[in-house]
């Protein structure tokens, strides 16, 4: 990380987050009978103009953490600091500026719209919600400013959802995240539900977006290529937990938790001639459930490295002086890789 | 494979149509592909490109109405599937021919254990008696690499995980041994770790049974690690089909470089992406000439009026459905 | 040309359902309902001839006098020596007890049947959409208790609950009448409502507007509300009929209105005894009654169907 990124207050900052959604048994008594352990002691921090990568598979809780970040969410416990602010001892009206400087873009182009809402209306209404952000006589033009700056055709503005393309639906949701000109954008999934030759439209667009609005942005993704294409800092969860953060390099050339690799490993590459050879890095099972993880290391039930020792539960921190955490006792180094 | 041995699976200038009440639309228009014993063949296409569909007309499973097939054939080692009276067709759905879905959950009766459904296959259609077809069971579920085939085989779909409910639904789709198994989507929705497993899982079988295998799928990589061969369909029709070294390396169709040049890949990292204009077509409305000329970035007026032919490409069996096939082709991959 | 531009986009959906490769791509269907309704009811003659009829009662309805004036020969005057003479020229469905004419009186009959029809399913649908919005929305404890309240309201009897309440009131007229639909009435809207929004306040978009700081004012009229209330839309439809034939239930049996006052019930409760020598006394209320009725049900029916993309 620069220095200078370092100087500069955190825009968005998690410690030790953590929701567990409780089950319950019976109908009309409800006992609370356990907890899915969505998410589980989370620390993160996003500097501004910074893009940070969240990889995990599906119940590895990235969604929910997404949640929580956004404060759409409660914690079970930790907290989350965006600007500097705690948004769950706020008044519902504090909470609402804050809101202006962070925004979400959804997975899902064909259910974040609302389907009885013109275009113009879409990306108009963060202006009917903060009448203050924008003058009304002015807010017509803005509404097309953004239009065009997500690559839309302003006149385009009274027509429905269901008349846009899934790639352009999806720009929709971007100008509509930005509408109040956020410092971070959280993007959830982002061009996953769109087709393979439009995702790419998608992905340019984030990144010009991130670099001419010095946008800082939270990008969740199952995708390791999607996350390596975009992030200069990538976080990787694995059932409730991250495992191993680093920067791009780290992560993709020197991975060091075993879970990583594995990713990396079952990753098809888009080459026939680089077919994967290596099978001793695929995984064997399937990801436990998050109701009742293993007890210590969570991903030991998979980890081929796995010994007595991972029955504690490592902690994510750096070894050998490289900024480069993992949660594992046996990290990966180069004289074992 | 010798020139007079018909090859196993030949798919002709395969076409359907969907007559509505509001019009008729054509989801698969000219698509034609081969697929020889032991081999892997992607059928590699985006959402409407009719992938699915051309599956289910090879299966058999389109209702009519309101899909017809209004042109083209299916053989299967030289025998006509369309032609075929609908009980010799319904046979050999399942013992020649099966079909690995997308989603296993909904793909499995929810209401019957795992060992009733494996296990009636073989009652079915081999006349077999409940334990003997049990047992047959949880041999097919070992062959599957389920861990405790014997205990798990009374279990119902909704106690596996998504990993194992697939390899439910392949051990079904290989009990009867058929010649040619399709699998369409097999691991979209699952996991790359869990993905992989199921890849690597489908080649062994593979292996063991010589079957042909026909992979549907959108995904670049999945194509590039598991296919011997590759058909390339936009708008319902093919437009590239090649081995998969070659199409990779030098594709003759722009919308094929297209793809390549747009996805991220892990191995050329932090370079920039050159995506295709535009979204694919609706089914409904597909493009005059070449359906894909209002993306390409090389289309010229001809392109809007003429559907283009075949072009056979220097290397065997790449045949390219572009007016400037051999220019795209020489170029070189960026 | 715009109408076959039309057609393809309506079609597309439904192919995009049979070829569904990756997401089908559901709003998309979703969205074009509005349209793709009325393209799918304009097509069935059971509408047209649904709607022409509710047209002509709705007429009848308003403007009585000038229906009756128009089919009958002094169609105000009542002469006891008539009495439940038969059809005739000039009386085409001949005279009732009173000796009225009775197509006359039949179509007098008219107002309150489509009066207490739309107005308990105004009201019930009013009160469906709030309580609805209100439960889905917050939850907890207000929704607990409101679902509790239309579980026994749910499990009361029509008949006899209607005629417990309306003994109470001794006028029995149709202000009584509607209250006493109503109340009996509300509980399966409002329950539909209900499940409509809370499967609505998850929806993506409301996240997004959630996101964007939207107060719950805002997220329930804007966003639910308009997505949530087209199933309401149609059941309201086919409870118009069922309130109809309700009333006149109540009417026949003696709880309803009273005599001097007209109504379909009154005139089929005057019948009863008279059936076997003179049935047109039966038949014609019993026709009007019944067209109207079915159309609105058949009209629901349509309804429904043109909103389910399932039945597609």
């Amino acid at each position: 990380m620069p220095p200078l990124a370092e100087a500069a207050p955190p825009l968005l900052q998690a410690t030790a987050l953590t929701r567990h959604f409780p089950i319950t048994e019976g109908v009309l008594l409800k006992r609370r009978t356990g907890a899915v352990r969505a998410v589980d002691g989370v620390d993160l921090t996003v500097h501004p103009a910074e893009t940070l990568g969240i990889v995990g598979e599906s119940g590895c809780g990235k969604s929910t953490l997404a949640s929580l970040l956004m404060a759409l969410d409660r914690p079970t416990s930790g907290s989350v600091v965006i600007d500097g602010q705690d948004p769950f001892s706020l008044s519902s009206r504090e909470l609402r500026t804050v809101r202006r400087r962070v925004q979400m873009v959804l997975q899902d182009p064909y259910t974040s719209l609302n389907p009885r809402m013109t275009a113009g209306q879409i990306v108009g209404e963060p202006f009917a919600i903060h009448p203050e952000a924008v003058r009304k006589a002015d807010r017509g033009r803005r509404v097309d400013e953004l239009l065009e700056t997500v690559g839309l055709d302003p006149t385009h503005r009274d027509r429905y959802p269901h008349q846009f393309s899934g790639g352009q639906r999806q720009r929709l949701g971007i100008a509509r995240a930005l509408a109040l000109g956020p410092r971070l954008l959280l993007c959830d999934e982002p061009v996953s539900a769109l087709d393979v030759s439009v995702q790419a439209q998608v992905l340019n667009l984030l990144q010009e977006l991130r670099r001419d609005l010095r946008l800082a942005c939270v990008f969740i993704s199952h995708d390791l290529a999607v996350v390596q294409h975009l992030c200069d800092r990538i976080a990787v969860m694995y059932l409730g937990k991250i495992v191993e953060t680093g920067t791009r390099e780290q992560i993709y050339t020197t991975p060091r938790h075993p879970y990583t690799r594995a990713l990396l490993a079952a990753a098809p590459v888009p080459d026939p001639r680089r077919r994967a050879a290596d099978d001793e890095h695929l995984l064997e099972g399937d990801l436990p459930s998050p109701a009742s993880p293993p007890s210590g290391c969570r991903f030991r039930t998979r980890c081929p490295h796995a010994r007595e020792q991972c029955l504690v539960e490592p902690e994510l921190r750096t070894r050998d002086g490289a900024d480069h955490p993992t949660a594992c006792h046996f990290p990966i180094t180069r004289r074992n890789a | 494979m010798s020139a007079d041995t018909p090859p196993l699976l030949e798919v002709d200038d395969l076409c359907v149509e969907f007559r509505t009440r509001r019009g008729t639309i054509r989801a698969v228009n000219g698509l034609s592909y081969t697929l020889h014993e032991g081999e892997t063949l992607a059928l590699l296409g985006e959402s409407g490109s009719g992938k699915s569909v051309a599956a289910q007309a090879v299966m058999g499973l389109l209702d009519t109405p309101p899909a017809h097939i209004t042109r083209g054939s299916v053989r299967l080692r030289g025998e006509d599937l369309l032609s075929m009276p609908p009980e010799h067709r319904r046979a050999a759905r399942g013992t020649r021919v099966s079909m690995i879905f997308q989603d296993a959950l909904t793909a499995l009766n929810p209401v019957l254990t795992v060992g009733d459904q494996l296990s009636e296959m073989f009652r079915v259609h081999r006349g077999e008696g409940r334990k003997a077809a049990l047992a047959r069971a949880v041999a097919l579920m070992d062959r599957v690499r389920i861990p405790a085939a014997a205990r798990r085989v009374h279990d119902y779909p909704h106690q596996f995980s998504g990993g194992m409910r697939q390899r439910v639904m392949i051990a079904m789709a290989l009990a009867l041994d058929p010649e040619v198994v399709i699998a369409d989507e097999p691991t979209t929705a699952l996991d790359v770790t869990v993905q992989a497993q199921i890849m690597r899982l489908l080649k062994q079988l593979q292996d063991e049974t010589r079957m042909g295998l026909l992979l549907i799928t959108h995904d670049l990589g999945v194509v590039a690690q598991a296919a011997d061969r590759i058909t390339v369909m936009y708008a319902g029709r093919t437009v590239e089909s090649a081995g998969a070294e070659d199409l990779y390396t030098r594709p003759g169709h722009p919308y094929t470089r297209g793809l390549l040049d747009s996805v991220p890949r892990l191995d050329r990292m932090g370079k920039p992406l050159v995506p295709i204009n535009g979204a694919p077509p609706l089914p409904s409305s597909v493009p005059t000439g070449c359906a894909f000329h209002p993306r390409c970035p090389r289309a010229e007026p001809r392109c809007g009026r003429e559907a283009p032919p075949y072009h056979t490409l220097s290397t065997a069996g790449h045949r390219s459905a572009c007016h400037f096939a051999e220019e795209v082709h020489r170029a070189p991959v960026g | 040309m715009t109408e076959t531009t039309r057609t393809l986009e309506a079609t597309s959906g439904a192919a995009e359902d049979t070829a569904s490769d990756t997401t089908p791509p559901p709003s998309r269907q979703r969205a074009s309902l509005g349209k793709d309704a009325w393209f799918e009811l304009r097509r069935r003659p059971t509408v047209w001839a649904a709607l022409i009829t509710l047209l002509l009662m709705t007429a009848m309805a308003l403007t009585p006098g000038a229906f009756t004036s128009l089919l009958t020969e002094a169609g105000d005057r009542c002469d006891l020596a008539d009495s439940k003479l038969g059809p005739s020229a000039g009386h085409p469905f001949g005279f009732d007890l009173q000796g009225c004419d009775y197509l006359a009186q039949v179509i007098r009959g008219t107002r309150p049947s489509l009066l207490a029809g739309l107005a308990v399913t105004a009201a019930s649908l009013l009160i469906a959409v709030v309580l609805g919005l209100l439960c889905g929305f917050y939850g907890g404890r207000l929704d607990a208790l409101v679902s509790r309240i239309t579980d026994i309201f749910f499990g009361l009897p029509f008949v006899l609950g209607a005629t417990v309440i309306l003994v109470a009131f001794p006028d029995h007229g149709l202000g009584a009448m509607i209250l006493v639909l109503t109340v009996l009435g509300w509980t399966t809207m409002t329950r539909i409502m209900r499940s409509q929004v809370i499967a609505l306040a998850d929806a993506d978009y409301v996240r997004a507007a959630r996101m964007l700081g939207a107060r719950p004012v805002r997220l329930m009229l804007r966003h639910i509300l308009p997505n949530a209330v087209t199933p309401v839309i149609v059941v309201a439809m086919l409870n118009v009929g069922a309130v109809i034939s309700g009333e006149a239930t109540l009417d026949f049996l003696g709880v309803g209105l009273q005599y001097p006052q007209v109504s379909w019930g009154l005139q089929l409760n005057a019948a009863q005894a008279f059936v076997l020598d003179h049935p047109h006394l039966l038949l014609f209320p019993a026709l009007f009654l019944s067209a109207t009725v079915l159309s609105f049900i058949l009209l629901g029916d349509a309804l429904r169907d043109a909103f389910d993309p399932r039945l597609k």
